[in-house]
């Protein structure tokens, strides 16, 4: 660990702690004086919340990256804190209400992932990072899957039957799930350490594909969920191609768009941060209005406009980069907000089993697939702490499970959150860990900064 | 499968890529270009987006942008305050503040009398009930000028900086008093309770604007010479403009104390945090007006009813009032014309139509919004030609 004496100085730490005292002091004055507690949460609370988080989430970043963690980890723990877990100062309707933003915040993200997957850099590491996406999936569905065979037993606070098709249906759903990992994180904290190099490249690009495969296999496992839980019913070829189909369409619809979006840099090239919100809008949208994936349609424009589209691609990326910060600041802020301790606290020993075993099953399936593509000694001994985070996409497929097994679906579905709360939390620490040790952050600048 | 999405957003594509083609083709003059660039096309959009287009957005959808509304409200009120810092308000002659609030009290005073007028003469032709308090907003909506516009505009027309910035103060000043006379109108009587509760949301708009400024001070000096300032800036501004709602009083107005209470306690600040600011005027400008365009009802007769009057009456009254102060500023402008610089009109103008609707939506006609947002367009273009002619006639080399 780095010595925090050598980053932070009292001095600024002193700065950072003041800041956060008086914009505390701000808020609990306004709820002193005009009784907030006494009003529900119409747009006004939410929008004042809004403000307040970004600002204390911001200090809070600076604060825990004086300690070497990563600037997102302060981020999420303000919106624990502040969240109705803790402090309450945000109820769960505004929180829903602050969701909303999350949608189009999750394009940009994946927009600046896209661009930042160079082609040149992704073909020179692709041997390991396709062995390493294999093994390590694999390693990781089996071993989960089995883990959830074993301790069955253990599992039936979650309502559903002893029998053995329930049980190998959620072992089959969990260790779909557990195979993610997030790629809005491993840009976050990228971009954040402002980390260059192999390692970097290999986490990005591995968390993307792992994305997109996660997906697909999903459709297949809750297929054959649904015929093991209701024997009447018939392995659902139709979903399965429906997944297949909108990763696909989602892939193609990306590179139309960047295209599009590269173009209107090259020959009107005005507005470009407006441009960029729009764009990020309409993606959050279209995902909406025709089941496409936001994050795999930016993920393909950022990639499109990062290789393909030249000087003006360069351009685009920047402008995409001066709003970075503030979403950073949001998103996982409200993430943070949305995690539930509760849950946690209520299924605290399995999720540490299974966080426990996942870590594992990364660490040794990432060894695996380095040692066969022949990857560097540092992408082999910290490549895996980049895939301990997971977020959006996991969370959605727990949802999914809730609405498609109405029995046990919901209280699986606590489980898994359970589990990627904890992936949400240690994650980004490990992937910060690693991009220090591996040599690609800079340390020196960014604790001069601070 | 609902298509209206792909349909809309192909339509704007189409536009922005037509006008963008005509206006390079068409060899416009800048001023023109600039002008179907920083309102047309994003007029446009509001409107293909909203109820009159293509209906992305509409009912829910539309209440839903109220906090982005409000928010663009404060970051505007900010944009006029950070203007008024000690230099501004103890340097500037007197009878620069006389002028800036007289033209604007003539143009108000003329386009009341003139609508009053029309309501008299014409009341069962329009469906809108000009009502008093209607006719005054209207009126006030009139009579703000925009001096970023002014600067603009007078510096392509080679018009010499030192007389283009006079007339920017002076339109500033003048800007002042009307958002004061705003803010009376629309709390003197509450429209919701029926009760006149000015003392009450005075106090609370004052401290909201005193507190603001406060926490902009400290936070923005702390992090004022990294790039994440402007974090802490839309922080801030999304933080009060929250507040302004919660406690209904004008985001607009607590923005204004909020950054006039920062130029004038902390000068040494003020510089960077305009700077910030003025990074962000542009997209902030085009955002609001896309915003404010989405319920302009096209279809509605009302509407050009109301449009015609307003861009005529309002061009008669700030042409009169220019002519009776067509000598105040003869010592900085050769020969003193004045007449027709005040014509151009920027967000402010939405911005008091605006607040009043974000704070008492049931007491006004949604028309006067559009009729703004419209008039908006036409303003900058028979502002621009009348200051065309003036300078081409009047001769300032």
């Amino acid at each position: 660990m780095i010595d925090p004496a050598k980053i932070i100085s009292r001095h600024s730490w002193a700065k950072h702690t003041a800041a956060l005292l008086i914009l505390i002091g701000v808020m609990s004055l306004i709820q002193y004086f005009f009784q907030l507690e006494k009003y529900d949460s119409g747009y006004a609370m939410t929008t004042m919340l809004l403000g307040f988080i970004m600002l204390v989430a911001y200090i809070a970043g600076l604060l825990v990256s004086g300690y070497g963690l990563p600037k997102i980890t302060g981020y999420l723990l303000t919106g624990i804190l502040f969240g109705p877990s803790v402090f309450g100062f945000a109820t769960s309707s505004m929180v829903s209400n602050l969701k909303l933003i999350n949608g189009m915040a999750v394009a940009l993200i994946a927009l600046t992932a896209g661009g930042e997957i160079k082609l040149n850099r992704i073909m020179h590491i692709r041997k390991p990072l396709l062995f390493i996406v294999m093994i390590s999936m694999i390693l990781v569905f089996a071993g989960i899957f089995i883990l959830t065979l074993l301790i069955g037993p253990q599992l039936a606070f979650l309502g559903a039957g002893t029998s053995f098709l329930e049980i190998t249906s959620i072992g089959l759903l969990m260790a779909t799930i557990f195979m993610a990992s997030s790629p809005t994180v491993a840009i976050a904290v990228i971009n954040d350490t402002g980390a260059k190099g192999r390692v970097s490249d290999l986490i990005l690009g591995t968390t993307v594909i792992k994305d997109m495969i996660v997906v697909i296999v999903f459709a297949i496992t809750i297929s054959f969920a649904v015929v093991m839980n209701d024997p009447g019913t018939k392995f659902d070829f139709y979903a399965l191609f429906e997944a297949i189909g909108e990763v696909f369409l989602s892939l193609l619809l990306g590179v139309f768009l960047g295209w599009l979006l590269g173009l209107y840099t090259k020959k009107i090239g005005l507005e470009m941060v407006l441009i960029v919100l729009g764009f990020c809008l309409l993606v959050a949208e279209l995902g909406l209005s025709y089941h496409l994936e936001p994050l795999s349609i930016c993920l393909a424009a950022g990639f499109y406009i990062e290789n393909f589209s030249g000087q003006t691609g360069d351009e685009l990326i920047n402008a995409i980069k001066k709003l970075s910060l503030p979403v950073y600041v949001v998103f996982f802020s409200v993430v943070g907000l949305g995690l539930k301790l509760k849950m946690l606290t209520a299924m605290w020993s399995v999720a540490f089993l299974y966080v426990l075993v996942r870590g594992l099953l990364t660490f040794i399936g990432t060894m695996a697939g380095a040692r066969l593509g022949k990857a560097t000694p540092k992408m082999m001994k910290y490549g895996w702490m980049g895939f301990i985070s997971q977020a959006g996409v996991s969370l959605g497929l727990a949802v999914t499970i809730s609405r498609t097994f109405p029995g046990w679906g919901s209280k699986l579905e606590m489980l898994i959150v359970a589990v990627v709360t904890l992936h949400e939390i240690v994650g980004p620490v490990f992937l910060k860990y690693a991009l220090d040790k591996s040599g690609e952050t800079h340390v020196e600048e960014a604790a001069a900064e601070s | 499968m609902d298509n209206k999405l792909l349909i809309g957003v192909t339509f704007i594509v189409i536009l922005i890529y037509v006008v963008h083609h005509y206006v390079r083709r068409a060899h416009l003059t800048s001023a023109s270009r600039h002008l179907w660039f920083n309102t047309a096309i994003f007029m446009a959009i509001g409107i293909a987006i909203g109820p009159s287009g293509f209906r992305l957005l509409e009912g829910d959808d539309i209440r839903m942008m109220a906090p982005l509304v409000d928010i663009l409200l404060g970051w505007i009120g900010w944009l006029i305050g950070i203007e008024l810092t000690r230099k501004m308000v103890h340097l500037i002659p007197k009878r620069y503040w006389f002028i800036g609030m007289a033209e604007n009290f003539v143009t108000l005073c003329i386009t009341i009398l003139l609508f009053l007028g029309i309501a008299l003469l014409f009341k069962d032709l329009l469906n809108i009930v000009l009502t008093p308090p209607f006719i005054l907003l209207a009126g006030l909506c009139a009579a703000v000028s925009s001096p970023r516009s002014i600067i603009t505009l007078t510096r392509r027309l080679h018009i010499p900086r030192d007389i283009a910035r006079g007339y920017a103060v002076v339109a500033h000043l003048g800007n002042l008093g009307v958002m004061f006379l705003m803010y009376l109108l629309i709390y003197f009587y509450n429209w919701q309770t029926g009760e006149y509760i000015i003392i009450e949301s005075t106090f609370k708009l004052v401290a909201l604007g005193i507190l603001q400024g406060l926490t902009m001070s400290w936070l923005f000096l702390y992090r004022r010479d990294t790039p994440e300032s402007m974090l802490i800036l839309i922080g801030v501004i999304i933080f009060f403009a929250g507040a302004a709602a919660f406690l209904e009083v004008p985001a607009l107005m607590a923005g204004l104390i909020g950054g006039g209470f920062f130029a004038y306690f902390f000068p040494n600040r003020q510089p960077q945090l305009m700077s910030a600011l003025q990074q962000s005027e542009r997209p902030i400008y085009l955002l609001f007006v896309t915003l404010a365009s989405i319920n302009i009802p096209l279809s509605d007769i009302d509407l050009y009813l109301f449009l015609i009057p307003f861009i005529l009456f309002r061009a008669i009254a700030k042409l009169t009032s220019g002519f009776f102060l067509k000598r105040s500023l003869s010592d900085t402008v050769k020969g003193g014309w004045n007449v027709g610089v005040f014509i151009p009109q920027g967000a402010l103008a939405i911005a008091i139509a605006l607040s009043a609707f974000q704070l008492f939506p049931n007491a006004w006609d949604k028309i006067l919004v559009a009729t703004v947002v419209i008039g908006l367009f036409f303003n900058e273009l028979l502002g621009y030609q009348v200051l065309r002619f003036i300078s081409l006639s009047k001769s300032y080399d």
